[in-house]
């Protein structure tokens, strides 16, 4: 026959190896890190952190192509990523040595890289440059088959036309004259 | 005019002789040495130390209040930010963890909305749903959506293995290692910016660059966007581009508002029929 204390002290019994084999799940499941900074693995926050860069930024480039940059930074597209024409610089430059050229584009890609954002397109605001690549040709009397650098330098699309402005001003003040 | 250029060439034609003099004599002989190409590889060697990507990871900025604005007035719909994430992220194909949207309003006021390909090769050449006549166009924008780094987000919630989480600083991420890929999370984000990753075969949405900008970078897509129509910043600095926008008269909306899943990424000059 079973005493009233011996009831009690299974139960005790029964109840503690509970919480033990508990505490021991915790212990041999849950990663080290788990409650680092709240009810997940704290190590992934530097895990996610530590990932590798792709794309640098303008920064990157200045070092080598400061002309370039210079020359950027003369109108509208001062504002571009070097990195949205030409592919990321992780496929350019590692560990600070050249790996492999740019990705330039040069024809037909060209045009279409132009046409990505300058194309006359529903849904665009109005203020921004845009144009109908044939009509824009045969406004300025071109062949239709000219590419975009054949009249705008990329990298600062009006510098040249704006020079070649001025300097029609300036024939027309001498004619006047 | 035409004496002028007389004028001019005659000089030349006198002066022949000492120009000529002068390249021997090496005082314009300088001058031509810059029309000797240079290989611009030679210089490549030499880097200083901003050209290096630095992987180095500074801590984590507790002050901050880390915000991201989208003003769609100034959206083209390029797809620039796509491509630039997809790289960066290495999102497989039919994936995306930013796209941008087409919303075309018609006279009748029907709201057609469209994002083929995610918007990724630009809408340049993607031409409008055949029942729109482009005369009966009243509106037409373009809404870049990313996921919204909400403070009280559902899909942390949802989650049975504590693997999504908001990290100290404010950002939603998924511990690759510990999603089961169960899909709660896709189901409860009202956003709809998760999806399972065909490559890690977890689920997987947009950080903001969460490893760029704990290097004190501007997240890839907000450093490819042409126009500076997404802004990224902290909402405690008051010199931060965000702060001034917030502080100003500029009504910023979020998304989905009734569901207080308090999102942090604003809208400036967003219309209403976005969802």
């Amino acid at each position: 026959m079973d005493s009233p204390n011996q009831f009690w002290i299974r139960a005790i019994l029964v109840f503690l190896s509970i919480i033990g084999i508990v505490i021991l799940g915790r212990y041999l499941m849950l990663p080290d890190s788990w409650g680092q900074y709240g009810y997940y693995r704290g190590a992934y926050v530097d895990q996610e952190a530590n990932k590798p860069l792709i794309h640098g930024t303008n920064q990157s480039c200045i070092s080598c192509h400061n002309e370039v940059v210079e020359l950027q930074n003369y109108h509208s597209h001062k504002n571009l990523s070097c990195e949205t024409c030409h592919s990321s610089i992780n496929t350019h430059i590692e560990n600070g040595k050249k790996i492999a050229d740019m990705d330039i584009k040069q024809g037909e890609n060209q045009v279409n890289l132009c046409l990505k954002c300058h194309q006359k397109t529903v849904g665009r605001p109005e203020n921004f440059p845009m144009i109908d690549r044939f009509e824009h040709l045969d406004k300025l009397k071109v062949k239709n088959t000219h590419t975009c650098d054949q009249c705008h330098t990329v990298h600062a699309p009006l510098e040249n036309i704006d020079h070649v402005k001025k300097l029609r001003m300036l024939k027309e003040t001498i004619n006047e004259k | 005019m035409k004496n002028n250029i007389e004028i001019n060439q005659n000089f030349i034609d006198k002066d022949r002789r000492g120009f000529i003099k002068k390249i021997i004599d090496g005082s314009i002989g300088g001058s031509l040495m810059l029309m000797i190409p240079m290989k611009s590889s030679l210089f490549a060697e030499v880097l200083s130390e901003d050209s290096n990507i630095k992987n180095y990871i500074n801590p984590m900025n507790l002050k901050a209040n880390y915000c991201f604005m989208v003003d769609v007035s100034a959206c083209i719909g390029c797809g620039s930010c796509c491509v630039a994430d997809r790289r960066e992220n290495d999102v497989p194909e039919g994936s995306y963890r930013t796209w941008v949207e087409r919303y075309v309003i018609d006279l009748l006021n029907t709201v057609h909305v469209d994002a083929p390909f995610g918007g990724e090769l630009g809408y340049s050449n993607i031409p409008l749903n055949e029942t729109i006549k482009e005369a009966d166009i009243k509106e037409a924008f373009f809404v870049p959506k990313l996921c919204n780094m909400c403070e009280q987000p559902s899909c942390t919630q949802v989650c049975p293995v504590a693997a999504t989480f908001t990290t100290p600083d404010g950002f939603v991420v998924v511990d690759t290692e510990h999603c089961v890929a169960c899909g709660y999370c896709i189901q409860a984000c009202p956003y709809g910016v998760r999806f399972i990753n065909e490559k890690t075969h977890t689920a997987d949405k947009c950080t903001w660059c969460y490893h760029r900008v704990r290097k004190g970078k501007l997240p890839a897509c907000v450093n490819a966007c042409p126009t500076h129509a997404r802004k990224f910043g902290d909402l405690n600095d008051p010199n931060s581009e965000v702060a001034k926008i917030f502080n100003s008269k500029n009504r910023l909306t979020v998304l989905k508002e009734p569901l207080g899943n308090e999102p942090q990424l604003y809208y400036l000059n967003l219309h209403d029929e976005v969802i």
